[in-house]
């Protein structure tokens, strides 16, 4: 049997499952509330984040709250969210079949373990994949079709530090286009740990609950300003590196401050972000692989 | 003969943390027979089942199959065996059709709606392909785990306590199905119960398994044969009847040590009793039993 023909089985088996579709819906929730409420009193946000540098810096708020600016908001407040809706369908992965009882008919068919967990693997991917785009679809295209198009503004805060950047129309398609691939990369490495724990249980809120306690424990260590933590724990956590889409976002300037269309600040750290990511999925995967050969069913 | 067994199974146990579920246990099955695992609830009989089918891995003993050992051969012989372990547990959320068309794709067989309409006519689900599984009886999950379990044509199917939950209606057409099986279809069958009747009635051949140990195998008819029964004699001095026993003939039907217990044919008690009352020995209890069926009612009350 070819892995295409075991993908297209589980991904049949995702689509007719009703929790499917409970991040889809929460997406396109979350996302519409967000235009409404920028739509209504989007000023006031602008003036908030705008403070104190208002004196210094003119700006033409009505143009600096376009379609781009709104989806890298959005962005920034889906993505720590997200997560915890892919955990909802790789958590289940192995689990709901064992819960159902499935895990032991399936694998008393002439497929290899290693076979199924990669087509599990691939499915949930893929999930992650079509959910990404539905969010690129209402945050950045329904996006710029409500509040238009125009350059983009990124505020950043590093240390004490408040930047705000200007990213000319023109560059920044391909900034978002790099930033959902990262996001696919990093929301991988969730489908990765959900999937180890989902491993080990016989219903799946057990490896949902572990994967989203972990995902939230991290995060709010990697948010943590503290020397000691980011010096000695922050590099080990992958939380740390999920945020890492933001770097494409991050202009490198001239001297005078001019910024370098088609630039990156930091072009390194993304890369190593992205090693890092990749090493966390190739060792839970094989990890995965390793204790589901030798697992004996008796769900 | 080895080339007539389907399964061969040599020395087979499992230990898991704190309990050995199979203990050594060895025995054959032959080709286009219905083979019976009785035993009470937690005997091994399950978990000998899914290490046929490679679910469970053993602690040590070798399984062939097809005459191929089991491991390394894993797709071969899964491709040929269809089986229904414990409950006949599907996806509930799917159709019944959805379900034969998942199972379908993995064997490539064909997804046709004739050709699954021809299956679920097969197994009694003919008209309810198109409803949700989760609205199925258990008779109509059972029907419909058969149905997966006969998608590849298997030559060799295992149906693990297949009549549990089902009615009386229910139970009937699964022992045909069985025999249809096994002697239209030529297929051969490995079928488990707790009950003895159960086993009776569709096995030809059977092996007892009790706390993972086998305690009995053989031919259903010659274990079940109602000449063969179990004695038990009293008499007032055990130890000169015993010394008795042991110096004639009647030690070879001895099955105990310490007790005058013997297993033998209906006729032989009153000879028996004769040649203890011919020495001279008070007998003062004679006790007969059916000796499979005493013996498996023993283990099932313990």
């Amino acid at each position: 049997m070819s892995m295409r023909k075991l993908l297209e089985i589980e991904l049949f088996k995702i689509s007719k499952r009703p929790r499917t579709y409970i991040s889809f819906a929460a997406i396109s929730a979350i996302v519409l509330i967000f235009q409404f409420a920028f739509k209504a009193d989007g000023e006031n946000y602008m003036n908030l984040m705008l403070q104190g540098i208002n004196d210094s810096f003119q700006l033409d708020k009505q143009h600096a709250m376009n379609g781009y600016f709104m989806c890298y908001i959005i962005l920034n407040t889906l993505l720590v969210q997200v997560p915890i809706l892919v955990a909802l369908v790789a958590g289940d992965a192995i689990s709901g079949e064992a819960n159902m009882g499935t895990l032991r008919l399936i694998l008393s068919k002439p497929i290899s373990r290693t076979e199924i967990l990669m087509a599990k693997f691939l499915a949930s991917i893929m999930y992650t994949i079509i959910l990404l785009i539905w969010m690129a679809f209402f945050s950045l295209i329904l996006s710029l079709w409500i509040f238009g198009s125009g350059d983009m503004l990124v505020f950043r805060v590093a240390g004490e530090v408040s930047q705000i950047m200007q990213i000319a129309q023109d560059d920044i398609v391909w900034r978002y286009l790099a930033a959902f691939g990262y996001a696919a990369v990093a929301l991988t490495v969730i489908v990765s740990l959900a999937i180890f724990f989902s491993l080990f249980a016989e219903n799946s809120i057990g490896p949902i609950i572990t994967t989203i306690c972990i995902v939230l424990v991290f995060t709010i260590v990697s948010n943590m300003n503290i020397p000691v933590i980011d010096k000695n724990v922050k590099p080990f956590l992958f939380t740390s590196y999920l945020v890492g889409w933001k770097g494409f976002f991050y202009i490198a300037t001239t001297e005078d401050g001019i910024p370098i269309k088609g630039s990156m600040e930091n072009i390194q750290s993304i890369q190593s972000s992205l090693m890092i990511l990749f090493a966390h999925i190739g060792a839970l995967l094989l990890t995965s692989m390793y204790i589901f050969k030798r697992k004996d069913i008796l769900s | 003969m080895m080339g007539q067994h389907i399964v061969e199974v040599e020395g087979l146990s499992k230990s898991f943390v704190s309990f050995q579920a199979v203990k050594h246990i060895s025995f054959q099955i032959e080709k286009g027979s219905v083979y019976g695992f009785l035993g009470q609830n937690g005997a091994g009989k399950s978990t000998t089942m899914r290490m046929l089918l490679s679910l469970i891995q053993p602690s040590s003993g070798k399984i062939s199959i097809f005459g191929k050992p089991l491991k390394g051969n894993e797709k071969f012989i899964l491709s040929n065996i269809g089986a229904i372990i414990e409950k006949p547990d599907t996806y509930g959320y799917l159709s019944g059709y959805d379900n034969l068309k998942i199972f379908s794709n993995i064997f490539g067989r064909s997804t046709s709606l004739v050709a699954l309409d021809a299956l679920l006519e097969k197994v009694g689900l003919k008209g309810r392909g198109k409803d949700k599984v989760k609205s199925y009886s258990q008779g109509m999950k059972q029907r419909l785990g058969i149905a997966i379990a006969l998608l590849n044509e298997p030559a060799f199917i295992m149906l693990d306590e297949p009549t549990n939950g089902l009615d009386p209606q229910g139970i009937t057409e699964i022992r045909n199905l069985i025999g249809h099986f096994s002697k239209n279809e030529g297929k051969t069958v490995l079928v488990s119960s707790h009950l003895l009747n159960e086993i009776e009635m569709v096995a030809d051949s059977m092996i007892i398994l009790h706390k993972g140990e086998k305690v009995a195998e053989g031919k259903v008819r010659k274990l079940l044969d109602p000449a063969k029964t179990l004695v038990s004699i009293e008499t007032e001095d055990l130890q000169h009847s015993m010394s008795l026993i042991q110096e004639s003939l009647w030690s070879k039907k001895l099955i105990a040590q310490n007790e005058l217990k013997f297993e033998m044919e209906k006729e032989e008690i009153p000879l028996l009793v004769k040649f203890l009352v011919d020495q001279h020995v008070a007998v003062s209890n004679v006790q007969s039993n059916h000796s499979l069926e005493n013996y498996f009612l023993k283990l099932t009350n313990s």
